[in-house]
C-alpha cells in the first residue's frame, strides 16, 4: 500500500467518523469557497460487508449496512484544476456524505492538502480522540473485578 | 453499489484523468421514464416516443444516447464503442462511472453497442444469441440525430406491433452499407438476431429482430401516416 493511499485512508477516516454539524461549521468557515457540482448522489444504498473469520479462511457476507456516497467536482478559486472528491458513510446523512466528499475534493488538490489537514481534518482527529477515550473511561468505570475468582491472563 | 475494480480493461484506467460530468439529476425516476420509453418503442416498431436524457452528456456521446446508456448498462454488461467514441476520454470515464459497464474492442463480445449508423460493422459481427438462448444477442444503439437525406431510404415495415404495415423514413439507413439486405438476413435467424434502437434529438424508436422490411417508393408521401 502506498503513502499516498494511506494518508487518504486517514484523512476519510477522519471525514466519515466526524459529526455533520463540525463538517458544516468548517466548511462555512472555509474561504474562499470554490463552485461545487454534484457529479453523483449524495444517494443512499446497501453495501455487502464481507468477512473472513480470523482474517484467514474463505469469505462469508457478514451483512449489509446502510452507505450514503456522493462524489462531487470543485473548480474555480482556489484551485489549481478542477478535482473530484468522493466520499462513502455509514449511515443515511446526505448532507455528511457531500461534504465529506467537499473536503476530500480539497485534499486532493496538493497546494491546499496542507491548509486543509491542519484547519478541517487535525481538529476532527483531535475531536475523535477525545470522544474516544471519554467513552472508554466511561466504560472503564462500570468494570467489575470478581476477586474470588482468580485471573488467568492477569 | 459493487466495485469493478480490477475487472476493467486497461482503456478505462488509462482515462482515470478525465473528470466525469454528472448523470441523471434524479437518476431513479428519469431512469424509469427512459426504460418506459425503451419498452414502448420495442412493443411499436417504428413508432417514436419522447426519450430525456441528462443534461450534461459528454459532447461526443450526445442526451439521447447517454439517457439509454445509464438506463440500460450496469457493471455485468459489456459495451462495444464506435472508433471515435471510444478515442473520446470523456465519453469513456463518463460510462465508466455512472455504468460501470466494461468496454471491449470486439464487436462478438458486446451486449450493447453504442454508434452512428456510419461506424457501424455489419450486424452479423455482433452476438446474435442462440437457439437456446436467443435473449444473449447485442442490442444496437444508434444516434441517428441530425440525420437528413434526400431520396431518403423509405421502408415499410411489418411484423408483430405493427398494425398491418406502416411505411417510414429511414434516412439513416443510407449510412449503412445494404441495410435492407442486412436487416432482412438479421431477421431470417430468428428467434437469433440484434435489435436497434434508434435514438433522435428527444425521441426513440426501434426495429426489434421481429420486424420486417421491405424497400418502399423512394418518394415520401406527402402526409407519412402514423401507423
Amino acid at each position: 500500500m502506498t503513502d499516498e493511499t494511506q494518508q487518504r485512508q486517514r484523512w476519510m477516516r477522519a471525514l466519515a467518523l466526524a459529526e455533520t454539524d463540525a463538517l458544516a461549521a468548517a466548511w462555512s468557515d472555509w474561504t474562499p469557497k470554490p463552485e461545487v457540482d454534484a457529479i453523483r448522489g449524495p444517494e443512499a444504498g446497501l453495501v455487502m460487508v464481507r468477512s473472513r473469520i480470523d482474517a484467514g479462511g474463505a469469505k462469508f457476507n457478514l451483512g449489509e449496512a446502510t452507505v450514503t456516497r456522493a462524489t462531487v467536482r470543485l473548480h474555480g478559486e482556489p484551485l489549481g484544476a478542477d478535482v473530484l472528491g468522493t466520499s462513502y458513510v455509514l449511515g443515511t446523512d446526505l448532507e455528511h456524505a457531500r461534504l465529506a466528499a467537499i473536503f476530500d475534493g480539497l485534499l486532493a488538490d496538493a497546494e491546499l492538502r496542507g491548509r486543509v489537514l491542519t484547519e478541517v481534518v487535525a481538529p476532527l482527529e483531535r475531536s475523535q480522540a477525545e470522544r474516544d477515550a471519554a467513552r472508554r473511561a466511561d466504560a472503564k468505570a462500570t468494570l467489575v473485578d470478581f476477586f474470588t475468582v482468580s485471573r488467568e491472563h492477569a | 453499489m459493487t466495485t469493478t475494480a480490477g475487472r476493467a480493461p486497461a482503456r478505462l484506467a488509462d482515462s482515470g484523468a478525465a473528470i466525469p460530468n454528472p448523470g441523471f439529476a434524479d437518476p431513479t425516476r428519469e431512469a424509469q421514464a427512459a426504460f418506459r420509453a425503451l419498452l414502448d418503442a420495442l412493443a411499436h416498431p417504428t413508432r417514436s416516443y419522447p426519450l430525456a436524457g441528462p443534461a450534461q452528456p459528454p459532447a461526443a456521446f450526445g442526451p439521447g444516447l447517454g439517457a439509454v446508456a445509464l438506463t440500460v448498462l450496469d457493471e455485468d454488461s459489456s459495451v462495444w464503442l464506435s472508433t471515435p467514441l471510444a478515442a473520446d476520454a470523456e465519453t469513456v470515464a463518463w460510462l465508466a462511472f455512472h455504468t460501470g459497464a466494461r468496454v471491449v474492442d470486439e464487436p462478438a463480445l458486446a451486449d450493447f453497442a453504442f454508434a452512428r449508423p456510419a461506424e457501424l460493422p455489419k450486424l452479423d459481427a455482433f452476438r446474435l444469441g442462440t437457439d437456446e438462448a436467443p435473449h444473449l444477442s447485442a442490442t444496437l444503439v444508434l444516434d441517428v440525430a441530425g440525420i437528413t437525406h434526400d431520396g431518403a431510404a423509405r421502408f415499410t415495415a411489418t411484423g408483430p406491433g405493427v398494425n398491418g404495415s406502416v411505411e417510414f423514413d429511414a434516412p439513416w439507413a443510407t449510412g449503412i452499407e445494404g441495410f435492407g439486405e442486412q436487416w432482412a438476413a438479421n431477421a431470417a435467424l430468428f428467434p437469433r438476431g440484434v435489435d436497434l434502437l434508434l435514438v433522435e434529438e428527444g425521441a426513440l424508436s426501434a426495429l426489434p429482430r421481429t420486424t420486417r422490411l421491405a424497400q418502399a417508393s423512394a418518394t415520401p408521401l406527402a402526409n407519412a401516416k402514423e401507423n
